[in-house]
């Protein structure tokens, strides 16, 4: 309390940022709390295709129809994104970043996680760590390397040097700064929602963080749109043919 | 003193795991608004967009499976078609068969009535010739008979011959008997 008297940005600033539930996994730390998260997600994903489609119909009906419902829509993201020839290899990828994406956002966004005390640090969506929406670009990168090369062979590469060759160094910074804005851009975007909120409801508890709250439900459901389509068009650039 | 509510809630942050009760710490009021409105208006549209999509899938099941029982019908009504124009295909050829056999049946009968017209004709002109020859031999000898007849007529009678008439008036009147 006297430190909230003294200082009282300090106390608020305390919300969330920067502290951690380390787990000690040999000589290797990590994010327990995003784990844990993270874990939830997956079950809450797993158990929704799981159930919905345990027992499928013509007709669809009840979760299946749901779980259908979303199938299609990724697979039209997809297919706008990466063209009618090569979506269907790539709607597995994106339908998992999507979805991955998606539940943990709204998930965070509106589920009571602080209802559980952890040790240190707290739950809060795995997105809103930067590891995470790292991990999530890499894969990302990776994919679409793996995409350009796999249908081009070694002349994936030369796309590098075009339109023109003195754009080379351009083009493979461009290999850089993609994965580096999917991550910080999603990983922004969860933490300063999240921010918002905690220092809003520390300053108003009630009613007035509620349009912020919705404001960043529709936010994080836009960031997992915004990632899986850019990662769809990373995609849909590499294995496009050139002329 | 709300302060020392909001802020030091959170001081027992024990070593390890707990339940936080504290109302405004964990903003479960305001969570729950936002689920409530969440749920409320995303809710229902995804809701009645699932229930459209249901409804187009049930609609295009139906559709087509209509569609299979025309086309089943369909092949019915043709298959049926197919067999009466079988039929009619049979019988005309039966037909075809039965009336060349009935011409080929009219064109022998015809063909014999006209053979035995001829062989008719034959017989008669056959008969014709014949009569005409015998008629020509039976003048040819009534003449020399009567030529004959009148040279002894002219030559007159004499002994021989009157004995030879005799004989034979003699033999006539020995061979009638009333």
């Amino acid at each position: 309390m006297s430190d909230f008297l003294l200082n009282p940005f300090s106390e608020i600033a305390e919300v969330s940022v920067g502290q951690h539930f380390y787990w000690q996994l040999g000589s290797y730390e990590v994010h327990g709390q995003v784990l844990l998260v993270s874990w939830f997600v997956l079950a809450v994903i797993f158990g929704l295709s799981f159930v919905g489609n345990s027992n499928l119909k013509s007709t669809p009906d009840g979760l299946q129809n749901f779980t259908e419902f979303v199938t299609e829509f990724i697979r039209d993201l997809a297919k706008t994104q990466i063209g009618e020839e090569e979506y269907l290899k790539w709607v597995p990828y994106l339908g998992t970043v999507f979805l991955f994406i998606f539940v943990s956002n709204w998930s965070g966004a509106l589920l009571p996680w602080a209802l559980i005390e952890l040790p240190n640090g707290e739950l809060a969506a795995p997105t809103n760590d930067i590891n995470t929406t790292v991990a999530l670009a890499l894969l990302t990168s990776i994919s679409y390397f793996y995409a350009g090369i796999r249908k081009k062979g070694l002349r994936y590469f030369n796309r590098y040097v075009q339109p023109a060759a003195f754009l080379l160094p351009i083009n493979v910074l461009e290999d850089f700064t993609k994965p580096l804005s999917l991550s910080f851009r999603l990983f922004g975007n969860i933490l300063a929602d999240e921010l918002v909120v905690g220092v809003l409801v520390s300053l108003v508890p009630l009613i007035i963080p509620i349009p912020i709250m919705l404001l960043g439900c529709f936010t994080s459901a836009i960031q997992a749109l915004v990632f899986a389509t850019l990662a769809g068009a990373y995609i849909g650039e590499a294995v496009e043919d050139h002329h | 003193m709300s302060f020392s509510f909001l802020f030091l809630g959170n001081l027992p942050l024990a070593e390890g795991f707990g339940i936080n009760t504290n109302i405004f710490e964990t903003n479960i009021i305001n969570l729950a608004a936002v689920v409530a409105i969440v749920i409320s208006f995303v809710g229902k549209n995804l809701s009645a967009l699932l229930e459209d999509r249901r409804k187009t899938i049930v609609n295009n099941l139906q559709e087509a499976s209509q569609r299979a029982a025309e086309a089943q019908e369909r092949l019915n009504i043709a298959k049926n078609q197919l067999e009466v124009a079988k039929k009619k295909a049979t019988e005309i050829r039966e037909e075809g068969v039965f009336r060349a056999t009935q011409e080929i049946n009219n064109c022998v009968a015809q063909h014999e009535e006209r053979l035995s017209k001829l062989e008719e004709f034959k017989q008669e002109t056959v008969q014709f010739y014949q009569q005409k020859a015998f008629k020509q031999a039976y003048v040819y000898i009534i003449s020399r008979i009567m030529s004959r007849v009148k040279e002894r007529l002219n030559k007159g009678l004499d002994a021989t011959y009157h004995v030879v008439v005799n004989n034979f008036y003699v033999s006539r009147f020995t061979e009638y008997n009333p």
